[in-house]
């Protein structure tokens, strides 16, 4: 039986944990107020010594990210990523209208550590409740003196600005952020110069995910070696686990890095639904490759036993089908979501999501041929590679690991299916 | 400077230079259809992807700077494959226009494809996606959706160069379009330059479309007759009328664009031309005409000789000429009452004269409306149109014998005695020097027409039947004579780089 690990779900569960007075009252911004006294330098390498990495879905250490600014700069923006789009992931909503004020401590120590004087927040637009607790969380913020002109120490300011986005996948890609936040269209920018280097408004600029931010009042508070003996020696500390799916309850866990995936279907969102056996597991969000059972079983919850068995944990999102989906459909469901959010400026991705949507469509529905599905496996592999961001390959790599770990499963459904291959599902 | 080795070969180039331009450099063509030189790099078509040694992923020429030691392929199998598979990518949703469209023969996506592409369509023609064809954009342009293959050069040109925000690439992925901003339309002075950069047939220039065929189309290398600038120009004809005007790249002048009036600028070249030379008493043959011309002016008491800064330099040369040979006793003044048009921060002068500083350089600006009001008996007038430019000249014109050398039938052709043919810049060799003092060559690409003669030629003739000897055995005689008297023009000024851009 593994349990859960609470760390950053440590104030949510009752109806007001998202308001000052409950927070404050369970210690949130002590941490904050500690770092008024280090230097920006000490935070960093406080950071850098957690191990903390990102959970936007690259799993980038932080601490380096940071060091990553010019020493010399005349300004610094942090852009917080709260566009959360990645099909399966739905755990920064969770810390948004549950306990924003983590939130807003974790940007107030980012901006002490950058020496940022003004962090941006970019909120995806179908977020309604949590864009009313995040907004509601900084108003308060501001009123207490915790955000605003003197929030870094005496005239230093630390100001929040919340962005809502209309909606765009795409815009939660750092780079696409950045044009939506400045007005302009959201699609990714080339890089280099990287976000670092010129990023909002041309200034040197940190984003990082929601999750990401949130575990950093624990480790100031707790330092980095309490962070550090929570999960792996390579994912320390714990991991927000969106499960959705075919499961008996669904929802966020948080887990210590390194728990058996197994225990986080089985023990935590209580089995597969209906007493239903696993057909397969989608473990970090829907741009990852799809596992079987057999190596969703194998594998822990963190980045580098994933990585092992050829997925990611990305952003966590894990996405549970049994034994009844189609696996045909599932994909037809992703391709279509990535036709759809393609940004449209690279030609391999904009041409090929596109047609990589029809095709998958075209067997699902029984008028594909054999023809079709070699189509579908070499434009995957078309598309992979050449573009301005990773947005295509987050495309390939569900289509690939689809057919080629379900292969039978979509000859199944060909029209020129050979006689002698089994029956569809 | 930077060393790399391109296909084998090692090359010095510039710093700060990309791929593409480096290549170039060295006559290696880099197949691309989003970059062009004259608009920031955006990376998005990835058909200029080439091998560079160390990195294990493709990368986009026209994005990455050449750097000492870099080791480029830009021909390696790899690279191929990809070019190969993003013109698959680019044709998928490509209609079957070809026959019916304006680009043929000066596409981007039927050059790369026979170069690149050459695949066995994977597309069934039903499957493509339909969108918008026809749509109006603005006074000069027009927007074929589907044959857009949304490189962005468009918008970045309005955004970029004639500054003003009429365009957007609206919507995304496939559902992708160019369109103006709600209630804009794309009009701005420089629109039509969005035509020639574009690489496919989206956008046709209203005024060309439908016209004739490119293939059929005469080039020459001229200059834009519209102001001071100077801006560098072909013109093409077919079948001895100008079709078009597009932009020749002069990095030194007008860069890549001209602007829209500049673009018209030349049906007057096609229409309403003095075909004979015609005197009170009805036409005359060249001859004649210039005898006429020598008799006339050799009966005035006083006689002025009036300059154009339209003129060539060599034309305004020769009458410099003609007169010290010729009528040694008559007035010289050059100038001209064009209004001028408004100037902007791009490329169009106030001043509507391509050769205003050449005829200073060559010492013929004087007060024009002093010397008429001196009241010569004569008025002998070079590509001037005095009465078009300012009609209230009819009043000091009047009661003057007036002679007009003029390609048109302008207002002071009309008005003349005796109105002799001469050959528009189409038709002749000539330089202009511009506003900076940068003196050009135009070319000609027009069979003279009607019995219209260049300038000097006719100045000859009239010297001849005034017996002063004047004659340049040809053109280039002129030419030289002309630059070493005047060395101020400076002779015939070098640009400091690439010439046109194709693609
Ligand atoms: C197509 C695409 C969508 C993305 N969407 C998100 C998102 O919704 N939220 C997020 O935090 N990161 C997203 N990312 C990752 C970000 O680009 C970026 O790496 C991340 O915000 C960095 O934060 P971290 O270092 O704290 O993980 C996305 C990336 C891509 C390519
Ligand atoms: S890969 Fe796709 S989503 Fe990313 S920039 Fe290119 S077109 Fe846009
Ligand atoms: S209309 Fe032409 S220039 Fe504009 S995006 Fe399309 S292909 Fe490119
Ligand atoms: S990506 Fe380089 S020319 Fe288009």
């Amino acid at each position: 039986m593994i349990a859960e690990t609470i760390l950053l779900k440590a104030r949510m569960g009752n109806t007001d944990s998202h308001t000052l007075a409950s927070a404050r009252a369970a210690g949130a911004y002590r941490a904050s107020a500690k770092t008024l006294a280090a230097a920006p330098e000490e935070i960093v390498q406080l950071v850098k010594d957690s191990g903390l990495r990102g959970r936007g879905g690259a799993g980038f250490p932080t601490g380096l990210k940071w060091t990553f600014l010019p020493k010399n700069r005349d300004a610094t923006y942090l852009c917080v990523n709260a566009d959360e789009s990645e099909p399966g992931t739905f755990k920064d909503r969770l810390i948004l209208e549950e306990d924003p004020h983590l939130l807003i401590e974790g940007i107030v120590i980012a901006c002490r550590a950058i020496r940022c004087a003004h962090a941006y927040l970019y909120i995806r637009g179908e977020f309604c409740l949590p864009h009313e607790r995040i907004r509601a969380a900084a108003d308060e913020a501001y009123a207490a003196g915790l955000l605003g002109p003197n929030a870094g120490g005496p005239g230093q300011a630390i100001d929040l600005t919340i962005h809502r986005g209309a909606g765009a996948y795409i815009c939660g890609e750092e780079t696409a952020l950045l044009n939506s936040i400045e007005g302009k269209k959201g699609q990714p920018r080339m890089k280099p110069p990287f976000p670092t280097n010129v990023g909002l408004f041309g200034k040197p600029t940190v984003i990082n995910n929601v999750e990401t931010l949130a575990n950093l009042p624990f480790i100031v508070e707790k330092g980095p070696d309490a962070y550090r003996a929570i999960g792996t020696e390579k994912s320390p500390g714990t991991r927000l686990m969106s499960v959705s799916g075919h499961v008996e309850r669904p929802g966020v866990y948080e887990v210590a890095h390194g728990v058996p995936m197994r225990g986080l279907i089985e023990d935590l969102a209580g089995g597969v639904r209906g007493g239903r056996k696993l057909k397969a597991l989608i473990p970090g969000g829907s741009s990852t490759p799809v596992l079987t059972a057999e190596e969703a079983y194998a594998v822990n919850v963190d980045f580098e036993s994933v990585q092992a068995a050829g997925s990611m944990l990305g952003s966590g999102g894990c996405i549970v089908m049994d034994e009844t989906t189609d696996m045909v459909w599932a994909l037809d469901k992703l391709a279509h979501f990535y036709a759809h959010e393609s940004c449209g400026q690279c030609t391999p991705c904009r041409e090929g999501s596109g047609w990589i949507a029809e095709i998958v469509r075209k067997i699902a529905t029984g008028k594909g041929t054999r023809a079709d599905l070699e189509k579908l496996e070499s434009l995957a592999a078309q598309i992979v590679g050449n573009t301005i961001c990773v947005f295509s390959d987050a495309l390939a790599m569900p289509v690939v690991s689809h057919v080629t770990k379900f292969r039978a499963e979509f000859e199944a459904h060909l029209a020129d299916r050979a006689s002698s291959s089994s029956a569809a599902p | 400077m930077a060393k790399f080795t391109l296909n084998g070969v090692e090359r010095e180039v510039p710093d700060g230079i990309n791929l593409i331009e480096a290549a170039l450099l060295s006559k290696v063509r880099i197949p691309h259809y989003c970059y062009h030189p004259g608009l920031s790099p955006e990376g998005n078509c990835r058909m200029c992807v080439v091998e560079i040694e160390g990195i294990p992923k493709l990368q986009t020429a026209c994005t990455t700077l050449v750097a000492d030691g870099m080791v480029v392929e830009t021909e390696s199998e790899k690279v191929i494959q990809e070019r190969t598979e993003v013109m698959e990518f680019l044709l998928r949703n490509h209609p079957i226009d070809c026959p019916i469209c304006d680009q043929a023969g000066e596409c981007g996506l039927q050059k790369y494809y026979m170069e690149h592409g050459l695949h066995d369509s994977r597309v069934a023609v039903e499957e493509k996606i339909l969108k918008r064809k026809r749509v109006d954009l603005g006074p000069l342009v027009v927007l074929d959706s589907e044959r857009c293959i949304l490189c962005s050069r468009c918008v970045r040109f309005c955004d970029e160069v004639a500054g003003v925000r009429e365009l957007v690439l609206a919507n995304r992925g496939g559902r992708s379009e160019i369109t103006t901003f709600p209630g804009r339309t794309l009009e701005n002075p420089y629109s039509g330059n969005v035509v020639d950069i574009c690489p496919v047939g989206a956008l046709t220039s209203k005024d060309f479309r439908f016209k004739v065929r490119v293939w059929f189309l005469k080039t020459a290398d001229s200059i834009c007759p519209g102001c001071e600038r100077g801006c560098n120009i072909y013109l093409e004809q077919y079948q001895n009328e100008v079709q078009r005007i597009r932009p020749r790249a002069n990095p030194d002048v007008n860069r890549w664009w001209i602007c829209d009036d500049g673009r018209l600028d030349y049906k007057w070249i096609n229409r309403d031309r003095l075909l004979r030379a015609e005197g009170e008493a009805g036409t005359h043959p060249p001859e004649r005409a210039d005898e006429e011309a020598a008799r006339m002016l050799k009966e005035a008491s006083s006689v002025l000789l009036v300059a154009s800064p339209r003129s060539s330099n060599e034309n305004l040369f020769a009458l410099k000429r003609f007169r010290d040979a010729a009528l040694p006793r008559a007035a010289l003044v050059g100038g001209s009452f064009r209004k001028p048009w408004e100037e902007d921060r791009i490329l169009k002068r106030p001043d509507r004269n391509p050769n205003r500083k050449g005829m200073e350089l060559l010492g013929l600006s004087g007060d024009l409306e002093g010397a008429l009001r001196t009241g010569p008996e004569c008025v002998l007038v070079v590509e001037n149109d005095l009465l078009g430019d300012r009609p209230e000249l009819a009043d000091l014109l009047r009661g003057k014998k007036l002679i007009a050398l003029a390609s048109n039938r302008d207002a002071t052709a009309e008005a003349a005695a005796l109105r002799i043919p001469v050959c528009t810049y189409a038709e002749t060799e000539g330089s202009w020097t511009n506003f900076e003092g940068r003196t050009q060559a135009f070319r000609p690409v027009l069979k003279a027409v009607g019995e219209s003669r260049p300038v000097f030629r006719v100045l000859e003739g009239i010297a001849r039947a005034l017996e002063a000897s004047l004659a340049w055995s040809d053109f280039e005689t002129l030419r030289a004579e002309t630059f070493q008297a005047a060395p101020a023009l400076g002779g015939l000024a070098r640009t400091s780089g690439g010439g046109a851009h194709a693609l």
